[in-house]
């Protein structure tokens, strides 16, 4: 990829957010319960997703890529009972190109929902990969991973903020392993403005019915939240966490490691966002994770023990009109001692149509 | 794209057709367009191959609006070449836009009629029919006296043994006054990809010229359009000759009596390549080893349009080519019938209250 698209890119996206009217909303990243149907109502719930994401990194840690294409989700969302909704539909992922192969993938979800809670059974849509950060769960799988199918328990109120999942990969078969990751993100107030944060995430591979590798990767840790008046608005996190890899074929590094991950966010109007990360790992390895953060490059062989990453960046969240949202993230990256940049945007237009008006009660 | 794909999207759209008419009060237009097609390269030179395309495309998508400024478009679009055993090519038609009175900034699916205005020599005419469909972003501009037209297009992404393949440009033009315009034209393809390392390879061409056009006595609506071409291609498919290659690009055409268009076309160049552009453009032959530094190309024809109050669109072409010192005859003939259907659907708002319309 040469600098000249990169630009074309950013032209792009800085004429788009310079014409819309930024609005103060819900962007921090964090997990949301999903909009469940009007007691009684069936919904037919549609969401368009537009995405490009680049990155120039040019270190062994993380792939080189460009994403671009158009992601699109449409279910029906039938209240059968008071505190029950079940989904129907697909999902349908498209890549920019002439030749690709669309994938198609179902939706099918049994949601039970009280207050502040909400258990899915079946297809999950996964919100910000669960509140998960970027050492446990690569950003990228927003966009290359955007349904998961397993189970899904999410609560939302004063006291706690919990998402925890279970996602089934690969079911096993004589050919393949299963495979699934689990896990789960915790905010939960503690005094004034300290928030304690937990993150967990696990990813296994294995299966008893047939012979073949059996390995896991655990990562996790916890972390203290401060939010401030610095500039606005701020936040400020810091983690530590840890990570065992166990069974990895021919893995040079040694199961256990740790790692020391620092974010400031600051909103200096609620329409922009500006961010720093600091990260420094030793031996740290997240099977999800962005790889820039991992002492394991992705050939397999390269290995880092003491692993340094900084990032800074700047983001824009706009609603622009009746639901329809631009993203729009812009980063410095600085891998160790070398640089790269990446950036990403995404666009996102919900359609939801009430099908059955005549059964409609409202809640 | 299979049939099967092809049967998924129908289903995922097919509930619009059966809602409850109760439900359809609001903004949502089917829109369709058939387009029947016949194209003939006469030429079976050392530039390109003789050619005959015989086929028909079909567009069919719900345009959404969300308000004043943003719309969706979703559906599909299939292409098929005449023959027994017909077999369909179906892409998908998903296309995010923002608009304003003079800007359009589209995700997904673009607008491409009419390759985005580019001169032959940077995007072969034949595209309008073996690459009708293209995917990216784009940025159009319509004002008083200006008008723009700059895109980046996803051919190809990078998977094992095949590069990322992508091009882009665009199109600017400024009225200087009524009858004199200047325009400007870049057209860039690129290959490469680090996911898997492959030759990374990129092919440049701008341009710049003016436009004069008016109406005149007899001769009706006539125009002369001129352009100095550039080209460079770096360790790109032009093996033969040298990196940097220019041109001289002249159309003239006049409408006597307004019946048809006469128009000639006259082309010099010089190691001139252009990746995407007409074959009969460039220095290079099919075969690389074939190759003349220096190029001639003129082209003599006629061009009827027959439009129908937006009904449908009836354009009939041929022409006489000269290449270097060899002759051929080629045409071409396009139908379009666009039918469009309202269908006013009430979206849900976010507290759950239909939009009044």
């Amino acid at each position: 990829m040469r600098i000249n698209k990169n630009w074309l890119f950013v032209f792009l996206i800085v004429a788009m957010t310079t014409r819309v009217h930024a609005q103060s909303i819900d962007w921090m990243g964090q997990t949301a319960l999903a909009p469940t149907a009007v007691q009684g109502a069936v919904e037919w719930k549609n969401q368009f997703t537009f995405y490009g994401d680049n990155n120039e990194f040019f270190e062994p840690f993380r792939v080189r890529e460009t994403l671009l294409g158009q992601q699109f989700n449409s279910f029906l969302d039938a209240s059968v009972k008071q505190n029950v909704d079940l989904w129907a539909g697909a999902f349908v992922d498209h890549q920019s190109a002439q030749a690709v192969t669309t994938n198609i993938q179902p939706i099918f979800s049994f949601v039970y929902h009280e207050g502040g809670s909400q258990f899915i059974f079946g297809t999950l849509l996964p919100v910000y990969r669960h509140g998960l950060i970027e050492p446990m769960e690569s950003t990228a799988l927003e966009i290359t991973r955007p349904i998961e199918y397993g189970m899904e328990f999410i609560q939302k109120d004063s006291f706690i903020n919990l998402d925890s999942f279970l996602d089934w990969q690969q079911i096993l078969t004589d050919v393949n392993r299963e495979i699934f990751d689990y896990g789960g993100s915790s905010r939960l107030p503690i005094c004034g403005d300290f928030t304690l944060l937990g993150q967990l995430h696990g990813y296994h591979v294995g299966g008893e019915q047939y012979d073949g590798i059996v390995r896991n990767n655990l990562a996790g840790g916890v972390g203290l939240g401060l939010d401030g008046n610095f500039l606005c608005s701020s936040t400020l996190e810091v983690f530590g966490l840890g990570s065992k890899d166990t069974n990895r074929p021919n893995y040079p590094g040694p199961a256990y490691g740790c790692g020391l991950y620092t974010k400031l966010l600051i909103c200096p109007d609620h329409q922009w966002q500006f961010f720093g990360i600091s990260w420094f790992g030793q031996d740290f390895e997240s099977e999800e994770g962005d790889g820039n953060y991992n002492s394991l490059g992705t050939d397999g062989i390269t290995y880092e023990p003491s692993r340094t990453y900084e990032e800074l960046g700047v983001r824009r969240f706009v609603e622009i009109e009746n639901g329809v949202t631009f993203d729009f993230e812009l980063r410095s990256n600085w891998i160790d001692a070398s640089w790269g940049n990446s950036f990403r945007f995404m666009a996102f237009v919900p359609f939801d149509v009430t099908v059955d008006n005549k059964n409609s009660k409202t809640n | 794209m299979t049939c099967k794909v092809f049967l998924a999207l129908f289903i995922v759209f097919i509930p619009f057709l059966f809602f409850p008419s109760s439900i359809f009060a609001g903004d949502v237009v089917l829109e369709n367009t058939l387009t029947l097609y016949g194209d003939v390269e006469g030429f079976n030179g050392p530039y390109r191959q003789s050619l005959t395309l015989l086929g028909q495309e079909f567009e069919s998508f719900f345009e959404i609006s969300k308000g004043n400024h943003t719309l969706f478009e979703a559906g599909f679009f299939a292409d098929g070449q005449e023959q027994q055993n017909i077999q369909f090519n179906v892409n998908p038609v998903l296309s995010f836009k923002y608009y304003t009175d003079t800007t359009k900034l589209i995700l997904g699916t673009l607008e491409n009629e009419n390759r985005h205005g580019y001169l032959e020599p940077l995007e072969d005419p034949l595209l309008e029919f073996t690459r009708p469909i293209e995917y990216g972003f784009q940025w159009k501009e319509r004002a008083d006296g200006f008008q723009s037209d700059w895109f980046l297009d996803w051919q190809d992404i990078n998977i094992v043994n095949q590069p990322e393949i992508f091009d882009y440009g665009g199109v600017t033009r400024a009225d200087v006054d009524e009858h004199f315009d200047l325009e400007i034209q870049f057209h860039a393809h690129h290959e490469g990809g680090r996911i898997f390392f492959v030759h990374v390879i990129n092919n440049y061409v701008p341009a710049v010229g003016f436009r004069l056009h008016g109406s005149l006595p007899v001769l009706g609506e006539s125009s002369l359009a001129v352009f100095g071409v550039l080209s460079c291609d770096f360790e790109g498919q032009y093996i033969t000759g040298p990196d940097w290659g220019n041109g001289f690009y002249a159309r003239a055409g006049v409408t006597p009596w307004g019946l048809f268009e006469l128009y000639g076309i006259m082309w010099n160049a010089q190691n001139f390549f252009s990746q995407e552009g007409d074959p009969n453009y460039s220095s290079q032959g099919l075969d690389p080893n074939y190759y003349q530094a220096n190029r001639m190309y003129e082209e003599l024809g006629f061009k009827k349009e027959i439009t129908g109050d937006k009904d449908f669109l009836f354009d009939a072409e041929i022409k006489s080519e000269w290449a270097d010192a060899a002759w051929a005859l080629s045409g071409k003939m396009v139908a379009t019938v666009p039918f469009n259907l309202n269908i006013p659907i009430q979206e849900k708002k976010k507290d759950g209250v239909e939009n009044a319309n």
